[in-house]
């Protein structure tokens, strides 16, 4: 699966490259998840940008890492989503985790909100 | 699509989840070309690939040796899919209301077991029988009234 990392200040920054994050790559996802918080990396920004489509195994494991998240760093790590397209936004209001995930437009705004949490 | 026209798309693909993107290109492409929006197509798309994921873990076990067969037809108001495996029957109750309450602990989330929720909310109608040792999944969707 192709991911690109940056940070910015505290927190990581991955673009997932994919244009289909999906079952055939959600097992890798999760293996990398777990590599960026055994680092210590716990305000995590997910970049959709090249995504275009998710299914709902890719949306199982990133429920996994927003647990994860949840729990690492005593309580404090925290998961974003950002440029989710319409495609990805209606799943995410389908099941209801619009409500439950922090998304924002960009990773600019993403950013400012975990580094003001 | 003009009026009385009838479209048709058939594919039979191995039970993989990697070939089930085929399906999932091939669907959201066949309803764009019927008059879906791109929100409504990937849906549609979404579903139909649940479906096949089910079908590769659930009736054959991951077994990649076995044929899974889509079948859709596009009428003027509606699309409608039969896909048909040879594995093991389903024994489940399509869920009526959304696994995820977002007021629950987040502990409490789940991380799988949507699939069956997405289908039926996408379509419009969904049915599930065995005939002659075939597991036959039938689902349509209106098309939107313009």
């Amino acid at each position: 699966m192709k991911i690109q990392t940056r940070t910015d200040n505290s927190v990581l920054i991955a673009t997932i490259l994919e244009e289909r994050f999906d079952a055939t790559c959600a097992p890798d996802f999760i293996v990398v998840m777990k590599e960026w918080i055994d680092a210590r990396n716990v305000q995590i920004i997910l970049d959709f940008s090249h995504v275009d489509f998710i299914d709902s195994t890719a949306l199982g494991v990133i429920i996994k890492s927003f647990k994860w998240l949840r729990q690492a760093d005593d309580g404090n790590g925290e998961l974003a989503l950002c440029c989710v397209n319409n495609k990805i936004m209606s799943l995410l209001q389908l099941t209801r985790m619009d409500r439950v995930f922090p998304i924002f437009p960009n990773s600019q705004e993403a950013t400012k909100a975990l580094l003001e949490s | 699509m003009s009026s009385n026209e009838s479209h048709y798309l058939q594919l039979v693909i191995p039970s993989d989840k990697e070939d089930s993107r085929l399906i999932g290109r091939a669907v959201y492409l066949f309803c764009l070309h019927l008059g879906f929006d791109e929100v409504q197509s990937y849906q549609i798309e979404l579903a139909t690939v649940e479906v096949t994921h089910n079908i590769v873990g659930h009736a054959y076990s991951n077994c990649a040796d076995c044929m899974i067969e889509l079948h859709a037809q596009g009428l003027d108001d509606r699309i409608i899919f039969t896909i048909i495996d040879k594995g093991q029957a389903a024994d489940f109750a399509f869920p009526s209301c959304c696994p995820i309450d977002p007021d629950n602990d987040i502990d409490a989330l789940p991380e799988s077991s949507m699939g069956l929720y997405i289908i039926t909310s996408v379509m419009d109608t969904v049915e599930y029988e065995v005939y002659e040792n075939s597991n036959i999944l039938t689902m349509m969707k209106y098309l939107p009234k313009s």
